[in-house]
């Protein structure tokens, strides 16, 4: 009779140091997981632990953490995903991407949960895990190569199909700021630089193939549950609409709240024609298929191929929400085969999004207003709406190449080098940039602003103000009174909480956003995911009791962000621009932000927390959280009195 | 008409049945990324390679794959189990 013990849900703990080729494998996450989950709070943990706060993010004793949601690998929906974990790029505080693909679960069936990586290799090199066998292997040949060519070329090299890789491209090897790791060439780990950071280890890639099981501690209860969890999921209202539709399904509805990164921010609104070019109905003209990661029943990637035009034989995985808004909006280009064709450019590269379009944007506006010339820009004209440009920038950008090296940093730090007031539209939080416009939806202000990673919508944000659910909804599932009027500042801050909480157990547990109630009631909330987990772990564990494991995750980032860069409520602050500049035009023309009640908001968000008013997380509510430890570095370093 | 997304989880209710556990290398039924988003699958009706043949979920109520499969590519037929996708 067959016992079950955690470590055969949770998984080992790979240790790899580059610099002395050593490799170690222990059972820590089975510690862990009580406290941290998986996955993002398991790495977080870990990160907190052993990284010193004078470390810079590209020296070798940074850590790069990758870890598989606790409940990856096993059949509930959505439950797929992977975190990548480590000290941000950008601004030296917590740095955290989590991606899609099937990494997660390749790892899981090795028998890992979690790969923590230290030191610099002498030359490029790669990780290959084959269930229980860990290798460093030379990856000389492929240096230099795109992500998609690299994940060929592994498979050949190991000699295996079905292989899951995850790889850096040349961006991530020149060391740009907005670098990403990506799986399989197509799903991306896209923010904090995580790929930068790998690239500053000459490490190409993890490589991940296993035959091992994963196991539960109550298999027929759990069963049970994951039956009744994807019956919800797979007959949901919402399912149907993001298959139909994709990530994009609700572009008219953001449109209509002016939720749109217009001409780098400029803008909320993007005119209606426009809209109707980059919605679901034009990208599925050129849709070859559909389909899912592992355990979904949502299928909401894609494949295309374009026929026609400037770009006739583009072909592969890409676009969703954040692209239309990142190149059609943000740089005017409301051009579906510019947007397909950009979006596989930075696939390629190893590039996030959201970085390169937002120092590209920035450009862009500097440009307009006379700040950077032909001079600057190696004699290209930056006007919004030219894709060719966009196209030469982005490569440029991911090489470092001349006019390429200054958008490689950001805009925050390019605007500091340039000066001349362009500091004002490098629109970024917490030095990173950022895709989410935010005047209009406060409670989304509020989660972009107060984000530990610095800005992105995943960390706090919440997706719910612009629709009407029936009364007792959004009581029962978010534990606020309403969440329908976006402009309204009341009630914001504690949806924000609940947010910031409920994230980190989706980033642990491995489930993904969309299949989650963070994008509409319907999906899975805090109540089905507490009965899983237990069955699962065999801890009998309610909603509250999930959602403190959120809520000490958010904490321990909070003071890693305090000791590591300086983070308090000064960089809690949005940009400038959208406390002084209203919506131009749409529905919500006029509409901005309020300092007074944005102040009102944060108080009450760290009054919630139990923080103090500098939003520095008080002693008492660390050691409610177990983080004792945490408030005792705080003393030290004078932050906590 | 339906077409196999890859979800993959045919595979796990699969192993689950055989093994109490997710363990896709050993189901019987095994789903091949043509790339491209395309997916093809097969089912093995014999032990091969670790891999347990189809019993048809013996001792269940109804066919496991058949009852997940969110495309409905997945059939009953005289042979056992079958994939068919037009």
């Amino acid at each position: 009779m067959k016992t079950w013990a955690p470590i055969k849900l949770v998984g080992k703990t790979l240790r790899v140091d580059l610099s002395d080729e050593k490799i170690e494998v222990t059972k820590e996450g089975a510690g862990a997981y009580k406290n941290f989950l998986g996955g993002k709070g398991i790495n977080q943990y870990f990160l907190y632990k052993e990284v010193k706060p004078d470390t810079k993010p590209l020296d070798p004793d940074n850590l790069l953490i990758i870890g598989a949601g606790l409940l990856t690998g096993t059949l509930i929906p959505g439950a797929t995903r992977t975190s990548f974990d480590t000290k941000n790029v950008f601004n030296g505080g917590v740095g955290s991407a989590n991606v899609g693909g099937n990494f997660a679960p390749g790892l899981k069936f090795a028998g890992f949960g979690n790969v923590i990586i230290k030191g610099k290799a002498e030359k490029p090199i790669y990780i290959w895990i084959e269930n229980g066998s860990v290798e460093i292997r030379d990856a000389g040949k492929i240096w230099g190569k795109g992500t998609l060519e690299t994940t060929k070329w592994i498979c050949e090299d190991v000699g295996e199909e079905g292989v899951q890789i995850a790889s850096i491209g040349p961006a991530g090897e020149n060391l740009v700021r907005g670098a990403c790791i990506m799986v399989n060439g197509t799903r991306a780990a896209a923010k904090c630089g995580v790929g930068a950071v790998a690239g500053s280890k000459n490490l190409k890639a993890i490589a991940v193939k296993g035959s091992k099981a994963v196991e539960v501690a109550e298999p027929e209860r759990f069963m049970e549950l994951a039956k009744r969890a994807w019956r919800k999921i797979r007959f949901s209202r919402t399912t149907k609409i993001i298959r139909a539709g994709r990530t994009f399904s609700t572009l008219e509805a953001k449109n209509a709240i002016c939720n749109m990164p217009q001409r780098n921010f400029q803008d909320g609104y993007m005119d209606p024609e426009k809209v109707r070019m980059v919605n679901s109905e034009a990208f599925a003209k050129y849709e070859i298929s559909k389909f899912a990661c592992f355990s979904c029943p949502v299928w909401c990637r894609a494949y295309y191929k374009v026929e026609d035009g400037p770009y006739a034989g583009i072909e592969g995985e890409a676009v969703e929400m954040n692209s239309i808004a990142d190149f059609a909006s943000k740089l005017d280009i409301p051009y579906a085969p510019a947007v397909i064709k950009a979006h596989l450019m930075c696939n390629y590269y190893g590039m996030d999004i959201d970085a390169a379009a937002g120092a590209i944007a920035w450009a862009f506006e500097a440009y307009e207003k006379g700040v950077l010339t032909k001079k600057d820009t190696d004699g290209l004209e930056l006007k919004w709406g030219n894709h060719d440009v966009l196209m030469k920038l982005l490569k440029k950008m991911a090489y470092r190449e001349s006019f390429g090296n200054l958008l490689a940093e950001g805009s925050y730090w390019a605007s500091r080098k340039v000066g001349k007031e362009s500091e004002e539209y490098a629109i970024t939080m917490k030095k990173q940039d950022l895709y989410e416009e935010v005047r209009v939806p406060k409670g989304w202000a509020l989660g972009v602003a107060l984000s530990t990673r610095g800005g992105g919508h995943c960390s706090g944000a919440p997706l719910v103000e612009r629709e009407k659910f029936p009364s007792g909804v959004a009581e029962k599932i978010y534990g606020v009174e309403t969440t329908t009027d976006p402009t309204t500042y009341k009630g914001k801050a504690k949806l924000v909480v609940f947010h910031e909480r409920f994230h980190n157990v989706l980033h642990s547990t491995g489930i993904c956003l969309y299949t989650s109630a963070w994008v509409y009631p319907d999906w899975l909330n805090p109540d089905d995911i507490a009965e899983l987990v237990s069955a699962a772990t065999g801890l009998e564990i309610t909603s509250e009791e999930l959602l403190k494991i959120g809520e000490r995750i958010h904490n321990l980032e909070r003071a890693f962000n305090a000791l590591h860069a300086g983070f308090d409520r000064k960089d809690d602050y949005l940009p400038e621009r959208f406390f002084k500049e209203p919506i131009k035009s749409g529905p919500y023309k006029g509409e901005k932000l309020d300092r007074k009640k944005f102040d009102k908001m944060l108080d009450e968000n760290y009054r919630i927390h139990g923080w103090d008013e500098k939003g520095i997380p008080k002693r008492e509510t660390l050691k409610r959280l177990g983080l004792g430890y945490v408030a005792k570095d705080l003393e030290r370093a004078g932050i906590i009195r | 008409m339906p077409k196999c997304v890859g979800c993959r989880v045919c595979e796990l209710i699969c192993s689950y049945h055989h093994k109490k556990a997710f363990q896709p290398s050993v189901s019987s039924i095994k789903v091949h990324d043509l790339g491209k988003g395309k997916y093809s699958v097969s089912v093995s009706k014999e032990d091969r390679d670790k891999r347990i043949k189809c019993d048809s979920c013996e001792g269940e109520d109804f066919p496991l794959c058949i009852t997940f499969c969110p495309t409905e590519v997945i059939c009953l037929s005289p042979r056992g189990i079958e994939v068919i996708q037009i």
